[in-house]
Formats: C-alpha cells, sequence, structure tokens
C-alpha cells in the first residue's frame, strides 16, 4: 500500500514508535548541516543576473557566447561586490540541519528571506530525542551524569514525556509540554547567498548562530569551493583579505570542482 | 458560566510552581486599531511557549515583539494533560518534583531556554495587517489546529469585534467556506503520512484513519475556558436538528 510505503520512510508508521533514549550532546559537537539541494549552476545565474542591465534591442544570452575567462571576471565582481546585490539574490539552497536544541531554531527561523519547513514535535514521538545544550552547561551537565546523578532534572522531564504517552493514552502533542526547548530538533531551510552574505551574529544567541553558519559555509564548500570560501570569509570578518585573494587569482587557480561549472553551457 | 460552576479548578499550587490548564489563563489585549492601514496591534498573554513558536512562524503582514518567557515557573498544560493532574496524584507529584529540580537548573544556567518547558508561560506582542489576519484565522480557526492555537484566534476575533472590528466578522475557519473537513480528507498530505487526530465533526469527514482517535481541540472545552459561544457549522445544525427529530 502506498501509504504505508510513505509512513514508513517518513517514520509515521504508528507501529514505528521509538524506543525511549536520551543522550545529551554539546551545540558544537551535534550540528550537522548537510546542502540537500541549490541553483543547478549559480555562477551562470549570478553571471545572468548581473549582466542583465546590459545588451541591445536583441537581448541575446550572453553566458553562451562569453568565454569562461570572461565569466569568471564577471563572478569576480560579484564576489567582491561590484555589481549589484540581486546577482547574489538569484542564487539559492536548500540546507538539512540536525543536532540543533529547538530554542535555536526557534531564533533561526526569526532570520529574514529564508523558508524553513521542520520536524514536529505533535508530529512524531519524541522518545528517543537527544537533548541539546550549549558548551559550558554541556560540561556542568555531564559533570553530573559521571557521576551517576539520577536527579537529572531534563532526563526526569523526559519520564513525564512517557508517562503522558503510557498512561494518559496522550498525543504527542498533548506531551510535549514536558519537552524543554534544549531537546535535538531538526529541519531544512532554504536561504539565498545574499541573505546568506548579510547574516550578522550579533546580540543573543550570536555565538551558538555563528557555529551553525560555519557549518553552513562548510557545506556549501564542498560542492561550490569560492562560494563556501566567500561565506566563510565575510562571517569571520575577513572579506578583505578574500577580495584580495580573488582579484589575484586567474580562473587557473579555482579548484577543478567550481571549474566544472564555469564551463557549462 | 461562572468559574464556580467549572468542571474543575483550573490551577494546581506547590510554592511559587503555578500549574494552569489550557486556555484559561490566556487573555489578549487589543492595544491599537489603525483603520487607515488596517493593522491591528494586540498583546497575548499566559500561552506556552509552543504557541508563541508556532504562531510566530507567520511571515507575511505580520511582526513579533516583546517575546517574554515567565521568569517565575507557571507552566499551563494542554486540557488532557491537566486532568491528567487532577486526578492522578502520583503523576502530580512526580510533575512538581521535576519541575522544582528543574528551576535549580534553570536559575543557575546561562541559557535559561536549555531548561524551559515548551509548556511555560510567555507573553507577546503582534502587528498585523487585516489582510494577513485574515488569512491566518482561516487556518488558525479549525479545531484540527492545537487548543491555544485555536483558542488564541477565537478569542482574538472576539475581542476585535468587542472593539468594533467589523472586519473581523468575516473571519472564518476555510472548512466553513469549503464546507468540507479539510484536514481528515482521503487526499490530504497528512493523511497520507499519518493522519494525526480525528476530524472534530464540524464537516463530514473524508477519512477513518487518525492515528489518536480524538479530535486535536474539543469544541466544548473551548467554549468553557474561553467563555465563549462558538457557532455551530451548517452541518452541526442540520444534524443536531435531525437528532432532535428523532
Amino acid at each position: 500500500m502506498k501509504q504505508d510505503e510513505l509512513r514508513k520512510v517518513a517514520g509515521t508508521l504508528p507501529s514505528m514508535n521509538p524506543k525511549m533514549r536520551t543522550e545529551f550532546y554539546p551545540l558544537s559537537e551535534s550540528i550537522e548541516v548537510t546542502l540537500e539541494d541549490h541553483s543547478a549552476n549559480p555562477y551562470k545565474a549570478m553571471f545572468a543576473a548581473a549582466t542583465a542591465t546590459w545588451g541591445d534591442n536583441k537581448y541575446e544570452r550572453k553566458w553562451k557566447r562569453t568565454s569562461v575567462d570572461g565569466r569568471y571576471e564577471v563572478i569576480k565582481a560579484v564576489l567582491t561586490h561590484n555589481t549589484l546585490p540581486q546577482a547574489r539574490e538569484v542564487v539559492n539552497f536548500l540546507f538539512r540541519v540536525r543536532g540543533l536544541p529547538r530554542w535555536l531554531f526557534d531564533s533561526h527561523t526569526q532570520t529574514p528571506f529564508c523558508t524553513f519547513m521542520s520536524i514536529g514535535c505533535r508530529d512524531n514521538n519524541k522518545l528517543d530525542c537527544d537533548f541539546i545544550f550549549d558548551d559550558k552547561t554541556f560540561k556542568k551537565e555531564m559533570e553530573k551524569l559521571y557521576i551517576g546523578n539520577r536527579e537529572n532534572a531534563l532526563a526526569k522531564c523526559k519520564n513525564l514525556y512517557k508517562r503522558v504517552l503510557d498512561e494518559g493514552r496522550g498525543s504527542w502533542q498533548s506531551a510535549r509540554a514536558f519537552l524543554p526547548q534544549s531537546y535535538q530538533h531538526s529541519y531544512h531551510f532554504s536561504q539565498n547567498l545574499l541573505s546568506l552574505a548579510s547574516m550578522k551574529f550579533e546580540g543573543k544567541n550570536s555565538i551558538e548562530m555563528s557555529i551553525l553558519y560555519e557549518k553552513v559555509s562548510a557545506s556549501i564548500y564542498l560542492k561550490f569551493p569560492l562560494l563556501g570560501l566567500y561565506l566563510c570569509n565575510i562571517y569571520a570578518q575577513k572579506f578583505s583579505m578574500f577580495k584580495e585573494w580573488l582579484t589575484s587569482i586567474t580562473f587557473d587557480g579555482l579548484i577543478s570542482v567550481d571549474k566544472i561549472f564555469f564551463e557549462r553551457i | 458560566m461562572n468559574q464556580s460552576q467549572k468542571l474543575f479548578k483550573p490551577i494546581l499550587k506547590d510554592d511559587n510552581i503555578e500549574l494552569l490548564c489550557g486556555v484559561f489563563p490566556l487573555s489578549i489585549d487589543i492595544d491599537n486599531v489603525n483603520l487607515d492601514s488596517e493593522t491591528v496591534t494586540y498583546s497575548v498573554y499566559s500561552i506556552p511557549i509552543c504557541a508563541f513558536d508556532q504562531h510566530s512562524r507567520a511571515r507575511v503582514g505580520v511582526k513579533f515583539f516583546d517575546y517574554q518567557v515567565s521568569d517565575v515557573p507557571h507552566y499551563i498544560f494542554y486540557t488532557s494533560v491537566f486532568r491528567m493532574l487532577t486526578v492522578n496524584l502520583n503523576f502530580r507529584a512526580e510533575v512538581f518534583h521535576t519541575l522544582r529540580l528543574l528551576e535549580i537548573e534553570r536559575n543557575k544556567a546561562e541559557v535559561k531556554q536549555t531548561f524551559n518547558l515548551m509548556s511555560r508561560s510567555c507573553s507577546y506582542k503582534v502587528k498585523q495587517s487585516f489582510e494577513s489576519l485574515k488569512g491566518q484565522m482561516s487556518r488558525r480557526l479549525k479545531f484540527c489546529e492545537e487548543e491555544f492555537i485555536c483558542g488564541l484566534h477565537i478569542l482574538l476575533r472576539e475581542e476585535l469585534i468587542n472593539e468594533g472590528v467589523e472586519e473581523a466578522k468575516q473571519f472564518l475557519p476555510s472548512c466553513d467556506i469549503s464546507k468540507k473537513c479539510e484536514y481528515s480528507s482521503s487526499n490530504y498530505l497528512s493523511n497520507l503520512f499519518g493522519c494525526l487526530f480525528a476530524s472534530c465533526g464540524r464537516w463530514p469527514a473524508g477519512t477513518e484513519y487518525a492515528t489518536f482517535n480524538e479530535s486535536c481541540t474539543r469544541v466544548e472545552e473551548l467554549e468553557e475556558q474561553l467563555e465563549i459561544e462558538i457557532p455551530q457549522s451548517e452541518y452541526e445544525k442540520e444534524r443536531t436538528g435531525a437528532e432532535k427529530e428523532e
């Protein structure tokens, strides 16, 4: 039955209830980001947008008629911020994230120009969910766990969650009343390159958000090294160094993974 | 229905820890209505964090601000959980014990969110255009939404009508317009992945399948707790009339 096949993949078959287990992780070690999808050729998209303001009445397609070196020069201008910013807005990425505490996800959703779809705590049984601490709290919590302190407040919350499911015959929705905001929350989000490059890590949760975006830029680096470098230098506040580097480097100096995209028609 | 006639006391206390029931404590202040720009600013008080998380996912034509999590350990539980707390004394004792331990940890913590339960009380303000609110109401007034979200929108609609906002009378659950159950239907994605709750019965259900064999939100509980009479759908009126004739 098709429905049951899909439910099996999604993990929503009632018979697939997870077993209760509770593990604790520090945030910096638990965050996992994978690049799930992206604009087919981000360099072509940036090129088309950056050169869109020029042309005659025919308005011919320019990518095909431009040499690889010429394409690269345009992208250099885009990534050194010498074009209109919209050239970076046309590049989209879709990421999968796991290993964040729920409270950080809630903070992340306030980022403008992003789309979020997350695993529901009313749609899923959280008996097996991990708890994620900020790194400082993690040390304190682990000290307690190592000495076998059964009074661990968060582990007891999980027990209450289980009791609502078992004794109250309640739904996962009802039981989530006993989930702390440190429970592990997974999601997908999409964000464009301009928005990614405009992230500011200031104020509340700035440290945790910067850890997350380090992983985001690393996931982009694996597929598009030049774009990954661009972002991680911005996040490290070393954009002027990146500009200097990019200005000096020729097309031949690029990593071959990037070159392929420049050479595609 | 006055407070003394209600089924049970909607609050349990132990020292400074308070456990509250459903939308009993929920309140909304209409801070400002601007008919020229067709926007409303309202404040929401005594609602659990999980409801804020869900409400604040609205993006178009709406701004959320002044979000504050209660400094004191006040928790707001779904009615079903609160009922469990009132009848199961052993469970209640374990809850109070756990919440005491949790509060000790929370007071010591730098990142307080780590120890905030999803049921901890919070408050916030919202500035929203009528158009945005209309779309939101069409989804959130449906009883397949959780009781806090559904209750919040029923109360907000009522408060707006009391403030003389005529547009609020047009705020209806979209199932009242389509005249069918939009949640419990055989071709609905939620059903495909595992329809969680049974239909609320406002309109005929399209499927019998549900992981939890009850409606997500119970109309009678919202009516009792908010002291607002929720008008029946045409289908419900017909059904009630037929039952009376029998």
